[in-house]
Formats: structure tokens, C-alpha cells, sequence
């Protein structure tokens, strides 16, 4: 339910895209987005600033965005496993591999996110 | 310190060597482990590796980084004052890491062409998974976390599946029955036969004789009754073991021997936190222990005092549980144990002692800080499931 955005940024193969609505994310809660074409995303509010990052743990294939987020830290669902949003940097093991970032910027109430085009194997028949 | 030995071939192994390395430790570094396998991830392997053709359960390493001399499908045998004995040779250490783990309890059979298996290394696993075809009968002894997790598999995979149980209710020795219970309609549900407070009496070529006198057609018979620690090889050492065997260790998991700690599943650690000697076949006790051992073995003063945590995929569900629950602890349910999500919470006057929570991620996030503030929560607002588990604390 995203609309690919025109603009581009000149870094390639990515691109913003509107992910979501201010109102979608409550303060401190994350909500998991599949933006056709690319990778999903979780998208934190932090104090009313918006953090974006794969929402995929990089321990196993669990989705982030099910997990707690706890000031700028998001717990993973499954082990304990826990990533700064601002930085994807580790906080607590299993996990060794930082979470992957996006930038996000706000045009009026949507939320946009700096994404890679996903292969286009991967991507959703439209 | 110049050479540091450790003994193991799962994630407590590979997670000392990380930790030494990165605390600091140069000198050398030697990895004995009986099986041939560099160390590889325990828990797929009654999940993933049943369930799907995943064939590997390596954890990844950087071995060239970590430096490490791998001595793999070497036994320890012995250990005397700054010398390991093995199979293949004598190999002398400054220090040494214990991490050789469980293995399942064995039960006596006389038959020796009944197909019986036990599941603890990769090779076990992918011999049962090729073991499993659609049609066959497979019983399996105990319903314990490896037993709804072979069933499980067993039963995805088109077996006709009988989990035959001695005590009254399923997990029976990790939860209360009234808890244990509750997940009984599970196995109804995944078409797999239970049999609680049920004896088996022994196992022949394609039968299990019950105590009662029944008999089922097995196929393939499934043991999962329990583990116990693999130290025998250190009897004899000088190293403390308890009465059933598991290394005795202090609050920086040293051993009563100089120079040696031990980490993981053979440990019994002691628990501030509890007052007690804890024995936590958890892979989160194999993942966390390690970086307090190695810090004990190069000299410094970690405490090792975790909230214990493990989780379990059986029957369709996720299963978490962190805390530790004591007998007096009252029970609360969070939600309707007949619908898809819902948590148990024990408290101990109304402090939260544990959690198990079944496709509820959050209550086991939100549970482990309240354990380890241990705030005062209020019971009426955990029995709502509409009231995050973190909004129940008393104002």
C-alpha cells in the first residue's frame, strides 16, 4: 500500500520510498512494512523521531518489527537478541551482525525511508 | 597464560574462543572436540534439520581471525595437573575451558535390532530425519521439550505419531502440571496420539511394550527422557562434580581446579539471584556463561547471576520462558490457553519469578526487564491481556 516516490537520491540502486504515516507508528512502538520492491522495513519512533532498518534479525529469520522496542534499543522476538535502531550496532548477543539502517526523512505526514531495490527475483509480481 | 585448551564441540566451545579473543588473549589457542564436526548450533537441530532439508547447523566463525588449532574427533579421556589426556595424545595447557556438554539418557533394551534413537549431535539428527517417511509409526518416549519437537516433525512429515509419557502431564519436569496441561490439546490437534502416566516396559524389534501390558507398533522409537553431563572423563581430576555429575562451578564458572573453568550444559552454577545450584541445559546459558569464564581464566572477577531463558517450537507454536518459578508461587493466566496466543505468569507475592509465553514475544521482552527490576506488579492487570506486561507495575 506504498507509492514508489520519484525522487532520487543519486545513490544507485536506492531510492525513497513512502513506507508509512506518521500516525501508523505510536512513540516508542515499531510496526514491520513490505514497500513493493523492496526489502521489509521496521520503522521506529523514537520520541517522535522516526528510525528505519531491515526488519529482518540478523541472527535468524525473525521479523524485528514483532519484537519490543525499548527507547532506541529493539529487542528481537525469538533469544534475547537486541540492536540499537540509530546505528544497527549489536547490544546484546546471539546476534553478531550490526542490523542493516535506512535513512528516513518526513514529508509532511508520511514517513519516507531510503531503500535499495530489492533483485527482481525477489520481488512481488505486480 | 600462553596456551589455553577448550574442550567441547558446541556453542559454549566456539562462544570461549570468542570471548578470549576478544578480552584480549594472543597466546595459543587449541579446540578438542570428539566429534568431527567444527561446533554447530544444538537447537535446529530437533526443528530446522527435522523439519526441512537443512543439513548444516555450523555457527558461522571467523577461524582464520580466531587463530585456533582444531584437534576435532579427539575424545578427553583424562585430565591431570596442567595436561589433558585424549584418545590421540597428551596436550598440555595454562588453561583450560570444560564446555563437553550432555548427552541424552540411555534406556536399557534387549533387542538389539529395536530402532531405537537418541537425538543430540548433527549426525543423530540427519539419520532420523531419513528415518521419518510418510506412513511409518514412530513413538516417542517422553514429552519433554525434545519429545513435542521430534513428534512434531515426525507428524509434519506423514508419520503416525504416539508420545508415550510417564508423568501426568507433558514438559513435566520444566513446568507445574496445571501449566503442562495446557498444552495437551496440541498433540490432539496435530493428529498426534498422547499417552500421559504411561510406563514403557521395554522396546523390541517394531513394538514398545507399555507397563499395562499394551503394545505399539514403532517403527522408529524416539527417546527423549532426559540428558545427563558427559564428565566422566574428568573423574579422578580433582574437579568437584555434583551428584549427578555436573561441574561444579563458583559465581565466575572456575572449577575447584586452577585453571580450569567449565561452561554450558555440564555446569552447575550458582545462582544469587535464586540461592541456589542451577542446572540449565539452555542454549542461553551456552551462549552467556562463556564470556565469564574466560574473563575468570584470564584474571578477572565477572559474576555469572543470568535470568534464565529458553525457548522451544513444538506443535505449531513458539514457546518462550524466561525467570525461574518456586513451588508457592502463585500462577496467573494471561488469556485463554484454548486460543493461538496467551502466557502463564508466576509471582511470588507480586513480584514477577517467570514467564512462559506462547506466540507472545512482547511478555517475554517486557518480563525480563520486570525480572530484573523485580517491581512490584499488580496481578489483576497481568490476568488482562489488553494491559502490556510492562504497564502492570504498581504505581
Amino acid at each position: 500500500m506504498t507509492t514508489p516516490d520519484e525522487v532520487s537520491e543519486g545513490t544507485g540502486a536506492c531510492r525513497w520510498e513512502a513506507v508509512c504515516q506518521v500516525g501508523d507508528v505510536p512513540e516508542g512502538e515499531v510496526r514491520g512494512f513490505e514497500p513493493a520492491g523492496c526489502p521489509a522495513v521496521a520503522i521506529y519512533n523514537v520520541d517522535g523521531r522516526f528510525y528505519a532498518s531491515d526488519d529482518v534479525c540478523t541472527h535468524e529469520e525473525v521479523c524485528l518489527s514483532d519484537g519490543e522496542l525499548d527507547g532506541d534499543i529493539i529487542e528481537c522476538p525469538l533469544h534475547g537478541g537486541s540492536f540499537n535502531v540509530v546505528t544497527g550496532e549489536v547490544e546484546s548477543r546471539p546476534p553478531r551482525k550490526p542490523v542493516r539502517v535506512h535513512e528516513t526523512r518526513l514529508e509532511g505526514a508520511t514517513v519516507q525511508v531510503l531503500l535499495p531495490e530489492e533483485s527482481p527475483e525477489e520481488s512481488p509480481e505486480d | 597464560m600462553e596456551h589455553i585448551v577448550v574442550v567441547g564441540g558446541g556453542m559454549a566451545a566456539l562462544e570461549s574462543i570468542v570471548a578470549l579473543r576478544d578480552q584480549g588473549y594472543a597466546g595459543k589457542l587449541t579446540l578438542v572436540g570428539a566429534e568431527r564436526h567444527r561446533p554447530y548450533d544444538l537447537p535446529p537441530l530437533s526443528k530446522d534439520v527435522l523439519l526441512t532439508d537443512t543439513d548444516s547447523t555450523e555457527l558461522p566463525a571467523e577461524w582464520d581471525e580466531l587463530d585456533v588449532e582444531l584437534r576435532l574427533g579427539w575424545v578427553a579421556t583424562g585430565l591431570r595437573e596442567r595436561a589433558l589426556i585424549t584418545d590421540q595424545g597428551e596436550i598440555a595447557f595454562d588453561g583450560l575451558i570444560v564446555a563437553t556438554g550432555t548427552a541424552p539418557f540411555e534406556i536399557p533394551v534387549d533387542e538389539p535390532e529395536a530402532p531405537v534413537c537418541y537425538l543430540r549431535t548433527i549426525d543423530d539428527a540427519l539419520a532420523l530425519r531419513d528415518r521419518l517417511v510418510e506412513g511409518i509409526s514412530v513413538v516417542v518416549v517422553g514429552a519433554g521439550w525434545i519429545g513435542a519437537e521430534v513428534a512434531t516433525a515426525a507428524a509434519s512429515r506423514g508419520c503416525q505419531v504416539t508420545v508415550v509419557e510417564a508423568m501426568d502431564s507433558p514438559l513435566a519436569t520444566a513446568l507445574p502440571a496445571e501449566v503442562g496441561l495446557l498444552t495437551v490439546p496440541w498433540y490432539d490437534e496435530a493428529g498426534v496420539d498422547l499417552l500421559l502416566g504411561t510406563r514403557v516396559q521395554d522396546i523390541h524389534r517394531d513394538e514398545v511394550e507399555l507397563v499395562d501390558g499394551r503394545r505399539l507398533h514403532a517403527d522408529v522409537v524416539v527417546v527423549g527422557v532426559g540428558v545427563r553431563p558427559q564428565t566422566a572423563w574428568l573423574a579422578g581430576s580433582g574437579i568437584e562434580l555434583d551428584e549427578r555429575g555436573y561441574v561444579v562451578v563458583d559465581s565466575g564458572m572456575r572449577t575447584t581446579v586452577p585453571a580450569v573453568v567449565a561452561v554450558g550444559d555440564c555446569t552447575a552454577w550458582p545462582s544469587a539471584r535464586y540461592g541456589k545450584q542451577m542446572r540449565t541445559g539452555h542454549w542461553d546459558h551456552a551462549l552467556r556463561s562463556p564470556a565469564v569464564a574466560a574473563a575468570s581464566l584470564l584474571g578477572g572477577d565477572e559474576v555469572y547471576d543470568p535470568v534464565p531463558y529458553f525457548w522451544s517450537d513444538q506443535l505449531g507454536r513458539n514457546v518462550q520462558y524466561v525467570g525461574h518459578w518456586g513451588e508457592g508461587d502463585s500462577l496467573v493466566l494471561r488469556g485463554d490457553p484454548t486460543q493461538d496466543a496467551w502466557s502463564v505468569c508466576w509471582l511470588a507475592g507480586d513480584v514477577l519469578t517467570a514467564v512462559l509465553a506462547v506466540n507472545r514475544p512482547r511478555d517475554i521482552a517486557q518480563g525480563r526487564k520486570l525480572l530484573a527490576a523485580s517491581d512490584r506488579i499488580d496481578a489483576a492487570r497481568v490476568a488482562d491481556l489488553t494491559v502490556a506486561l510492562k504497564d502492570t507495575v504498581q504505581p
